[in-house]
């Protein structure tokens, strides 16, 4: 009670001299300041979401790269050589920071083909399996498993190959075009001839993936005729696949060139849109931080010079016996209150103009990021300065 | 917290040590001598001797001295700020010669100030005392619009409103007449009763009317 009474006597004697025109100006830059730096970070966020975005599937989703060794005119690779990714290197890649998780693709190790009948025309090619880790997937295929009691193989195939199928094979044969429904209905034929027997077994189309450009089948399948029917030497993997940590592509794109690495699913569209989205957010999250410390400084000189016109009144509470943090804390409210007005505003800036431009991320296909970490940064911004605001008080209070 | 003893040891204002101003014969600086609690000190001389100066030493507004001041032997250069809050708020009061009362508060609300800090007086005590010397009308107006005499009156019921071991009183009645000066006495003797606390005040000639159990010219 006695405390509430000083506090109240204490602002009486400490309001004096206030200058509502500084204190509106730093406000109001304040509040633009953190404004720019919640977009920004808000911007950051949900512009990543859409460089990665590109390109990716809805099988295997942004990040995940299939990674090959470059071809080379050796003579070992003109006799079938094949050329594989060592231990040492695959040990070396899972080392690097951009580097999440990376596996190598199991192959198949016998020959196969697959065949479709379209009612007259008969469908026949020679093939080859390749599997990865089911979790490498971010949602696996409807009925993506093998059951040798059952066996039938789902496959996914390059979605390059249905518009190869389309636009070049089927008008040249005059088979029917397919869309990506009709195509996963059909029943294919798998033949399989290996050193240890030949089978021919139920296939079909799981699905398309733009990223995973290969022919690919569950790994327990894979495994298992390899086991079957295929040879017993198991070459050093030529394929990895690899999840990649957001907004490293760049890092990722020059170890790869530098190692002979080819990598596909990541695209040079994507790396430069993130280079983009960091460069345009950067530079308007530095504008949005420079605003606040100009911000900053508007507070510091005015307190320093409300405190210096008070200079007579401070020292007299200070003769009465009160604790110069307890008359900082006077001018400490003020602070505190003007911050949170300019974060609340700010806050409330971001939260209006964001649903705008995930509407249209919406419509894009890209799910937008959450404001929640844009939020936290500009709410630390601005708890930054309030702490160097109140800690400067409490010296300018102690020097008056 | 209390302080028995304030010892001076060979106390000089720069100013005098440097030459700046004329140093006068004295009876303290210069000098070892001791203020005891309980004790009543009239300090006196003409203006320019250093009685403000002196009182402000001792309430470590000012350091501007060579020599030594002591309280309880301890040297008060060595005193935190947080030691100094706690010595005004329990152990030194101070009635300054200008009141030096906050312009925009109310003739209660300076004393309730300091009595919400010292938790030592309420607003009802408050008033009583400031109607005790004729305030009463004056209570709610604002420090500003006080006459020096009013401000003065207001200032020492402000400097009692706490406990102390010491009350210094800068030529208080400087601005009283003598019914005035008769009413703050009355009051300033029950109080420094009560406490058992030392009296040091300053002046130039009108007195508080107190007895006094020594006189030192300065």
């Amino acid at each position: 009670m006695k405390r509430d009474i000083r506090h109240r006597l204490l602002w009486k004697v400490l309001k004096a001299n206030i200058s509502i025109s500084q204190i509106a100006g730093y406000a109001l830059a304040l509040f633009a300041g953190l404004t720019v730096v919640a977009l920004a970070a808000a911007l950051y966020g949900d512009g990543m979401r859409v460089a990665r975005a590109n390109g990716s599937d809805n099988i295997f989703p942004a990040g995940f790269v299939v990674l090959s060794k470059q071809s080379q005119s050796s003579p070992l690779s003109l006799l079938g050589e094949r050329q594989g990714f060592t231990e040492e290197e695959i040990d070396a890649l899972a080392g690097q920071p951009w580097i999440k998780r990376c596996a190598p693709f199991e192959s198949s190790r016998f020959d196969a083909s697959v065949s479709a009948d379209f009612g007259a025309s008969r469908f026949s090619t020679a093939i080859f399996f390749e599997a990865v880790p089911d979790d490498f997937f971010d949602s696996l295929p409807k009925g993506w498993d093998f059951n040798p009691s059952s066996p039938e193989v789902p496959i996914i195939l390059p979605a390059d190959y249905l518009a190869m199928y389309n636009l070049g094979f089927a008008p040249a044969r005059g088979l029917p075009r397919l869309s990506e429904k009709m195509i996963m209905r059909i029943p294919v034929s798998v033949f399989i001839s290996g050193e240890k027997g030949m089978a021919t077994l139920r296939g079909r189309i799981a699905g398309f993936s733009n990223r995973l450009n290969t022919i690919a089948v569950p790994l327990g399948f894979l495994k298992w005729s390899n086991q079957t029917y295929g040879s017993e030497s198991a070459p050093a993997p030529s394929r990895l696949i690899a999840e990649t940590v957001g907004g490293k592509e760049a890092d990722a794109e020059a170890y790869f060139r530098k190692n002979g690495i080819d990598a596909s699913g990541i695209s040079g569209e994507t790396s430069r849109l993130t280079t983009i989205v960091r460069g345009v957010t950067g530079v308007a999250g530095g504008a949005g931080c420079a605003l606040c410390l100009l911000a900053f400084l508007i507070m510091s000189i005015s307190l320093r010079l409300l405190v210096q016109k008070n200079k007579d009144a401070i020292n007299d509470l200070r003769r009465l016996g009160l604790p110069a943090g307890e008359i900082a804390g006077i001018y400490r409210r003020l602070v505190v209150a003007v911050n949170a007005a300019a974060l609340l505003g700010g806050l409330t800036v971001l939260y209006a103009t964001a649903p705008m431009w995930h509407q249209t991320m919406l419509t894009l296909g890209v799910t937008p990021a959450s404001i929640f970490p844009a939020a936290i940064a500009t709410i630390a911004v601005a708890a930054m300065l309030t702490v160097a605001s109140c800690l400067s008080l409490g010296a300018l209070i102690r020097r008056a | 917290m209390e302080i028995d003893r304030i010892q001076l040891e060979n106390v000089l204002p720069e100013v005098f040590a440097a030459g700046i101003a004329p140093r006068r014969e004295s009876e303290i600086w210069m000098l070892d001598l001791s203020f005891e609690k309980g004790r009543r000190y009239l300090v006196s001389a003409s203006s320019g001797a250093g009685k403000t100066s002196l009182c402000a030493y001792i309430c470590g507004i000012r350091s501007d001295y060579r020599g030594r001041i002591m309280f309880d032997g301890r040297d008060i250069r060595t005193i935190s700020q947080a030691g100094w809050n706690d010595i005004r708020q329990s152990a030194i009061a101070w009635l300054p010669q200008d009141a030096r009362l906050f312009p925009t508060l109310t003739a209660v609300e300076n004393v309730m100030l300091k009595a919400s800090l010292t938790k030592y007086r309420n607003e009802k005590e408050a008033r009583r005392m400031l109607a005790e010397l004729g305030l009463e009308p004056f209570a709610d107006r604002q420090a500003r619009l006080l006459s020096a005499g009013q401000q003065q009156r207001v200032a020492a019921v402000r400097a009692i409103c706490q406990p102390f071991s010491f009350l210094l009183l800068d030529e208080p009645v400087s601005h009283l007449d003598e019914a005035a000066n008769r009413a703050l006495s009355e009051m300033i003797d029950a109080e420094v009763s009560r406490q058992g606390a030392g009296i040091i005040t300053t002046s130039v000639g009108n007195d508080l009317l107190l007895e006094t159990d020594s006189v030192l010219c300065l």
